[in-house]
């Protein structure tokens, strides 16, 4: 059940990692509460979490030093939005890169909706948006 | 059982099979994701090639990064050699990403140590 009422808001999180293994289970514990606070659901919400931020790390800069991923949560009536934005390479193929390619596919089945844009200074957004519980029933 | 230095702490347990083989039960708990694999990785590299069962039952947390470490970790397959079963609580998190992600047919979980014990070497999975 959520902390706070269906007509009141919380605000935005912000978070400001670095592209490093070690801010997965940060970013996600954190989004997880955000998501308990407000009715979302939080093992959803972690699990994408963390695929969208280990996404990054693994994939954004495999030709650089490690840089920053941001995430930025919000909500409305309905629904819990999560942005991850990170200054890496941008998406792109990575024969190379080993894993089973599942991330992409465990977020789709986690939300009601992804968009991965490219945003003009470079690097890869990806907007995750979740239903609040009660707004779902 | 290992220090909690990071969100994943394990204990391991000597143990043999049915046909008498020596074994060894590694159960982990805690978080498997990007941040805790390498340590994952660690221990399992310790054991070698032998017998060994992975018990997930106490994992509250996994993500495909903790799904491919298990996958690496050589869990048996049809096609395997069977050096490697592991044991996953019903309906926990890590049930839930092994349905998600459709590699619970493949990787054969079983529900409790026993039934991964008889199951290693004879290259027979659980459920």
């Amino acid at each position: 059940m959520a902390v706070i009422s269906s007509d009141e808001k919380l605000a935005p999180l912000e978070l400001e990692l670095d592209a490093v293994p070690a801010s997965v289970p940060q970013a996600r514990r954190a989004l997880a509460d955000y998501a308990r606070q407000i009715g979302a659901p939080p093992d959803d919400v972690e699990l994408a979490v963390a695929e969208a931020t280990s996404n990054s790390i693994l994939h954004g800069y495999s030709s650089r030093e490690p840089g920053t991923i941001t995430l930025r949560a919000e909500h409305d009536a309905a629904a819990m939005t999560v942005t991850v934005t990170d200054d890496g390479d941008g998406m792109r193929p990575h024969p190379q890169g080993g894993g089973l390619g599942l991330g992409l596919a465990l977020i789709g089945q986690m939300t009601t909706s992804v968009m991965i844009t490219r945003p003009p200074t470079g690097g890869t957004e990806l907007t995750m948006t979740f239903p609040l519980e009660e707004a779902a029933a | 059982m290992s220090e909690a230095a990071t969100e994943l702490t394990w204990s391991a347990e000597e143990a043999s099979t049915p046909a008498n083989e020596a074994a060894a039960v590694l159960a982990f708990a805690g978080d498997l994701d990007l941040a805790t694999v390498p340590e994952f990785d660690r221990v399992l590299a310790e054991e070698g090639g032998r017998l060994v069962v992975l018990d997930l039952r106490r994992v509250r947390f996994i993500d495909s990064s903790g799904i491919h470490a298990v996958v690496r970790a050589g869990v048996d397959r049809p096609d395997g050699d069977g050096n490697v079963q592991i044991v996953v609580a019903p309906d926990s998190a890590v049930d839930r990403v092994l349905r998600m992600t459709g590699l619970r047919e493949e990787l054969h979980p079983h529900p409790d140590a026993d039934s991964a014990l008889a199951a290693l070497g004879d290259g027979a999975g659980g459920e």
